[in-house]
């Protein structure tokens, strides 16, 4: 059986439940005394160098956290503010301009009772022609019924 | 350091933030092992804490108190994500514990150094979740039994069987290392 503390026994030690008996041998082995030492002192190392890693990142944070608090409280900076308001502006006013666009001419009703009957007028010529208004030129060079006659016509 | 009575230490909630705060993240960064989550667990920790602060008896510390929102936060991260959780930790670098602000040290005695904390954060690593929790309120956060009973929800009798078999599996990765 070996002379110094056993596993168990040095846990019991480090978590501070050791009995009497062991803490009278850790009184008087100089190794066990010295590895219950080392091994408090690796978990204090092990607890320093977690602060430090913690507290690096706390500062590193600070200083991330300043130009953010900067910015308004819904997290835009002042030149996205300003873009939102052209976007926006140039929204609202696409609209109005087109709608100030000159409309093109429009080709006005009749109203008067002189454009009327003139326009009746025209329609009923229309309606009168034998031929279409293109064909009534043609008309010149083609003889009629009678002329075809007297010279004897055509068989 | 906090005042004699938790219930009114609550009542100013940005001088708690501002007192408990690294101490949290210091906490859950050691028990998830990833800055980032351990940043977003913390905020979520006061974020609750703020949330619940009317129900805030004072039966315990202020500090206890935030500890056991972010042991629930933390069982609750690692239990949703734990495929992630774990594929994280193996992530972590070496460098990323290590850091020596003091200069006086020589190159020797910061890679001893290095060496004894790499072990014990790789050690910690193989625990199960209770030993681990227990073993970092009692060693980093220098929690006595009865504070760590009353964070973790354990009994002081099963907080000490755990913090026993934590330190033993420790020592016993430590030996195996050297």
């Amino acid at each position: 059986m070996s002379n110094h503390l056993s596993q168990d026994q040095f846990a019991k030690c480090v978590i501070g439940q050791s009995m009497s008996a062991e803490r009278q041998h850790l009184t008087e082995c100089a190794t066990c005394s010295a590895e219950l030492e080392r091994f408090g002192n690796t978990l204090s190392l092990f607890r320093t160098a977690l602060r430090d890693r913690v507290d690096a990142q706390a500062e590193s944070r600070v200083t991330v956290l300043k130009p953010v608090s900067r910015r308004s409280a819904f997290g835009f900076s002042p030149l996205r503010w300003a873009f939102i308001a052209s976007a926006v502006s140039v929204f609202i006013s696409v609209p109005l301009l087109k709608r100030e666009e000159p409309k093109p001419p429009v080709i006005e009703n009749v109203s008067t009772d002189a454009d009327a009957n003139a326009l009746m007028d025209a329609v009923n010529l229309h309606l009168s022609r034998t031929v279409p208004a293109p064909m009534e030129r043609m008309l010149i060079v083609i003889p009629d019924d009678e002329s075809i006659s007297q010279s004897g016509g055509t068989q | 350091m906090s005042m004699e009575n938790p219930a009114l230490e609550i009542e100013d909630f940005e001088r708690v933030v501002e007192q408990y705060r690294t101490r949290v993240l210091r906490f859950v960064y050691a028990s998830v092992r990833d800055m980032d989550v351990a940043e977003t667990l913390t905020q979520d920790c006061f974020w609750n804490a703020y949330k619940h602060r009317k129900a805030f008896r004072g039966e315990c510390s202020v500090h206890t108190w935030l500890i056991k929102i972010a042991i629930n936060l933390i069982r609750d991260y690692a239990r949703n994500r734990r495929i992630q959780f774990w594929r994280k930790a193996e992530r972590v670098h070496v460098e990323e514990i290590h850091h020596w602000p003091v200069r006086s040290i020589s190159p020797e005695d910061k890679a001893s150094m290095n060496e004894q904390v790499q072990a014990v954060w790789e050690a910690t690593k193989t625990l199960s979740e209770k030993q681990r929790t227990v073993f970092l309120l009692r060693f980093v956060e220098d929690l006595d039994a009865s504070e760590i009973a009353q964070s973790t929800g354990l009994t002081e009798n099963t907080v000490n069987v755990h913090l026993f078999r934590a330190v033993r599996a420790i020592r016993k990765r430590l030996g195996q290392q050297k």
